[in-house]
């Protein structure tokens, strides 16, 4: 009997994944074979918007790069600040609510923050920077909560031993807190750049829609999904669904490579 | 008989609750000093106050003195004092790092980084720990692929690597299977040439076959502190007697 319960159990767990496989694999399919037939090294390596998306895969690239670098930075200091530092109960627990309710407002909303604030204030104008320091903010309070998280499991013993053995303050903390939670900040730059590269809204109103190779962070550019978006809603080409299907499957590459070099510098970095 | 710590009149409170009454005891050099007793007496928190480790925790503060080599405590600074009196937990807990730098750890935290030097004194803490022979082809590798034991004895070799005075050790053995125990008794015996050390243990005969002095310890009192010799062959308080035969605790 029991025997019979495990082997249903077994074909269940397996009839599930393959659902959940087959679904992401059709999926993953449909993109690339409507997308492989417009992808030559033309439409690669052409600056030329009309042609190519070279110049997309940079702004991409550039966006990514600055944006999970400053929001990385800002969370880790802010998550050490609430985890070892911050005293006061009250005010933690205010700033912990906050940061929650900043992880389900839509990313539209920071995209107009972004155009006030970046675009505007800050006389940034429409540029990679406004751009990726507005889906910084955005990945904020999700990369915060995740190291917090993490932080909470860092056990006090551990911390305890750093201090029994004459280390301060800082040494616990860079040199034991922060390497205990370094594989959790990684699955963090992981998800963030699935989040850029997934968001459009915040980047038509902040880095805009040029669809040039950026000269440098001040210049406006357009980022592949952006690309994508502008190809289908604009319908000016006559071939746009292909050349976004195209366009899509590069943005696939893109991030099988992006999440494969994460991983390197994650075993480089002696991820034991 | 030389004192490494004076302890007088000393109380603890964590805020209003009181957890050690008035103590008063000399812990000699070069001696292993068992504090036994049941769970909740005080003797985590007592081994605490040895290196400020009770600083830590925001409601502790006490009275009386405890003098390290003829110096009250409080003039010393927490970090040079948890140089001379290192701290080997319940769990063993090695950092995220290599078993090398795990040992190099207290070293390059005063600033020590002559590689030279690490790794010489890195060997000698590993050898003193007997661990040397197990890890000296690994040294690169994780603190955390070891076996428990040997994981303690690296955190033993960790405190010993900064040359302290005084090591305190509290239920070091208390995660430990009974082979791995047997071998960080050993250790204690041989570290006892040049380290003062206080253990506590709730296994009476261990705190037999280790330490040269036990202190009992019960609901904050000290109710006795002897040669263990005598202290387990004939306790002079009623108290210790019912404690040692099992009866409560
Ligand atoms: N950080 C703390 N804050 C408040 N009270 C504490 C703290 N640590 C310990 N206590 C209290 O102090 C008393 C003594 O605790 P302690 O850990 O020193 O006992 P112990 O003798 O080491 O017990 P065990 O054998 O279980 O380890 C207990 O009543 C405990 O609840
Ligand atoms: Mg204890």
């Amino acid at each position: 009997m029991q025997k019979l319960k495990d082997k249903f159990q077994y074909s269940l767990m397996i009839i599930s994944s393959l659902i959940v496989f087959s679904f992401f694999g059709y999926i993953l399919l449909f993109i690339i074979l409507n997308g492989y037939r417009h992808i030559n090294l033309t439409f690669i390596f052409s600056t030329d918007a009309a042609h190519g998306i070279l110049s997309m895969i940079v702004a991409t690239l550039i966006i990514v790069i600055i944006s999970v670098i400053v929001s990385v930075i800002i969370a880790l200091a802010t998550a050490i600040y609430l985890s070892e530092y911050a005293k006061d109960h009250f005010l933690k627990t205010v700033i912990i609510f906050s940061i929650d309710s900043l992880v389900s407002i839509p990313s539209i909303v920071y995209g107009l923050f972004g155009l006030a604030f970046f675009v505007g204030t800050l006389q940034l104008k429409f540029s990679i920077l406004s751009g990726a320091l507005t889906i910084s903010i955005m990945l904020l309070p999700v990369l915060i909560n995740t190291i917090l998280e993490a932080l909470k499991t860092v056990g006090n013993d551990l911390k305890a031993s750093s201090y029994a053995l004459g280390a301060n303050k800082s040494q616990t903390i860079f040199k034991v807190i922060i390497p205990e939670v370094r594989d959790n900040i990684f699955t963090g730059i992981i998800l963030s750049i699935a989040k850029v590269l997934s968001e459009s809204a915040p980047f038509i109103l902040t880095a805009g829609v040029v669809a040039k190779m950026p000269k440098s962070i001040f210049s406006s550019a357009r980022t592949l999904t952006t690309h994508m978006y502008l190809l289908i809603s604009e319908g000016s080409e006559k071939n746009a669904m292909q050349l976004a299907f195209a366009s899509g499957t590069i943005l696939i590459a893109l991030i099988v490579l992006l999440n494969l070099s994460v991983n390197y510098i994650k075993t480089k970095m002696g991820g034991h | 008989m030389e004192t490494v710590f004076s302890v007088k009149d000393f109380n603890l409170f964590y805020g209003e609750h009181q957890v050690l009454k008035n103590i008063n005891i000399d812990i000699y050099k070069n001696k292993v000093t068992a504090f036994i007793g049941p769970s909740g007496c005080g003797k985590s928190s007592f081994l605490r106050s040895f290196n400020k480790m009770n600083d830590f925790v925001g409601t502790a503060h006490s009275t009386g003195t405890i003098d390290f080599e003829n110096c009250d405590i409080k003039k010393i600074d927490a970090q040079s004092l948890r140089l001379k009196v290192g701290m080997v937990f319940q769990k063993p807990n090695p950092f995220k790092m290599s078993i090398f730098e795990n040992v190099a750890y207290g070293l390059r935290c005063k600033g020590i980084n002559d590689r030279k030097i690490l790794e010489e004194k890195v060997q000698d803490a590993l050898q003193k720990a007997a661990l040397w022979d197990e890890v000296k082809d690994k040294l690169d590798q994780p603190g955390t692929s070891l076996s428990g034991g040997q994981q303690q004895r690296l955190c033993i070799a960790r405190t010993i690597v900064l040359s302290p005075e005084v090591i305190l050790m509290d239920e070091p053995t208390s995660a430990l299977d009974p082979i791995a125990t047997k071998k960080i008794e050993n250790l204690i015996e041989d570290l006892r040439k040049d380290f003062t050390i206080i253990i506590v243990t709730h296994s009476m005969q261990q705190a037999a076959c280790v330490s040269d002095y036990t202190a009992f310890f019960l609901m904050g009192d000290l109710i006795e502190y002897e040669k263990s010799k005598t202290f387990f062959s004939m306790p002079k308080d009623k108290r210790s007697e019912d404690y040692i035969s099992g009866r409560f605790g």
